[in-house]
C-alpha cells in the first residue's frame, strides 16, 4: 500500500486527475476528507458498502421455496387469497 | 427488431425475455458489478414479491417488495449521481423497490434492506442499487411488529410479466 503524509489543505490525486481526495479537516482521532470524482465513479464509505455486499449476498441465496414461505406465513397465500 | 433472450436460469427453468423487458444496471447489484442485464418477474401471480433475475448469471436473482409493505411513509432522496445514471431529471416516476433478506428455513426473521433500494426508471429501463447517504435507513429492516394494514402493492410498470415465458 502506498502511503503518503498530508497536511490540511493538502490533496492527492488519483489516475488522470479526475480523482482528487483533500484532506479538509483533522480533530482528534476523525480525519474529513474531501472526493472529487466524476459522476460515474461512485464513492461510499467502506463499511457500508461492504455491509450491502454481505447482505446482497445472503439475499442473493434465496430460493423460490423460501419466498413461498414467506407468503404463506405473511398470509399472502396465492391460492385462498382473502383479498 | 432485436431477437428475444433465451436464458436458463437456475430458479425458474428457460425463460425467453423480448428486449423491451431487458432493466440494464450500468452498475449491477453491489458485489455483483459485472452482471448488468436483468428482467423483474413476479415470484407468482398476484403476488407482492417480485423477482430480480440477472440475465448475464442464470443463478443470480434477487428478490424484491415494495417498500410500502414494511414503511408506507419511505420517500428517500435519490442523490443526483444516480439520477443521472438512471437518465431521469428528477425522481418523481421512478420505481423504488427493496431487496428482501430471507434467511433459509426462517421466513420469520425476513428483512429489507432500506440503505440500499433498487431504483429504476420506467422510461429507459436503466437500474441503480442506489447507496444512500442516511444512515438511519437500515440494510435489514425487519418487518414491523404490528404490521400496517398491508393493501396489495401496486405492481410496478417494469414487470415483465406479460412478455415472459416460462
Amino acid at each position: 500500500m502506498l502511503i503518503l503524509t498530508r497536511k490540511v489543505g493538502q490533496s492527492i490525486t488519483i489516475g488522470d486527475g479526475s480523482i482528487v481526495v483533500s484532506v479538509v479537516e483533522i480533530k482528534g482521532r476523525q480525519v474529513r476528507l474531501g472526493i472529487q470524482a466524476p459522476p460515474e465513479m461512485p464513492v461510499h464509505r467502506q463499511e457500508v458498502f461492504l455491509k450491502i455486499q454481505e447482505s446482497n449476498r445472503q439475499a442473493a441465496a434465496a430460493s423460490t421455496g423460501d419466498l413461498d414461505r414467506l407468503a404463506q406465513l405473511l398470509g399472502q397465500g396465492e391460492k385462498g387469497s382473502d383479498g | 427488431m432485436a431477437e428475444p433472450l433465451k436464458i436458463t436460469t437456475s430458479r425458474f427453468g428457460e425463460i425467453t425475455v423480448p428486449p423491451q423487458a431487458v432493466i440494464t444496471m450500468p452498475r449491477g447489484m453491489v458485489g455483483f458489478p459485472t452482471c448488468t442485464r436483468f428482467v423483474l418477474i413476479p415470484h407468482k401471480p398476484g403476488s407482492n414479491f417480485l423477482w430480480l433475475q440477472s440475465l448475464d448469471a442464470p443463478e443470480l436473482a434477487f428478490a424484491l417488495t415494495s417498500p410500502a409493505y414494511f414503511d408506507p411513509d419511505y420517500a428517500p432522496t435519490i442523490p443526483k449521481n444516480y439520477l443521472e445514471l438512471l437518465g431521469a431529471s428528477d425522481q418523481a416516476g421512478l420505481e423504488i423497490l427493496v431487496v428482501l433478506n430471507v434467511p433459509h428455513g426462517k421466513p420469520e426473521e425476513m428483512t429489507a434492506n432500506f440503505r440500499a433500494p433498487v431504483v429504476i426508471n420506467p422510461e429507459t429501463r436503466l437500474g441503480a442499487q442506489v447507496i444512500l447517504e442516511d444512515a438511519s435507513y437500515p440494510i435489514r429492516k425487519p418487518l414491523p411488529r404490528s404490521p400496517q394494514p398491508r393493501p396489495p402493492v401496486r405492481p410496478p410498470s417494469v414487470v415483465a410479466s406479460d412478455h415472459i415465458k416460462e
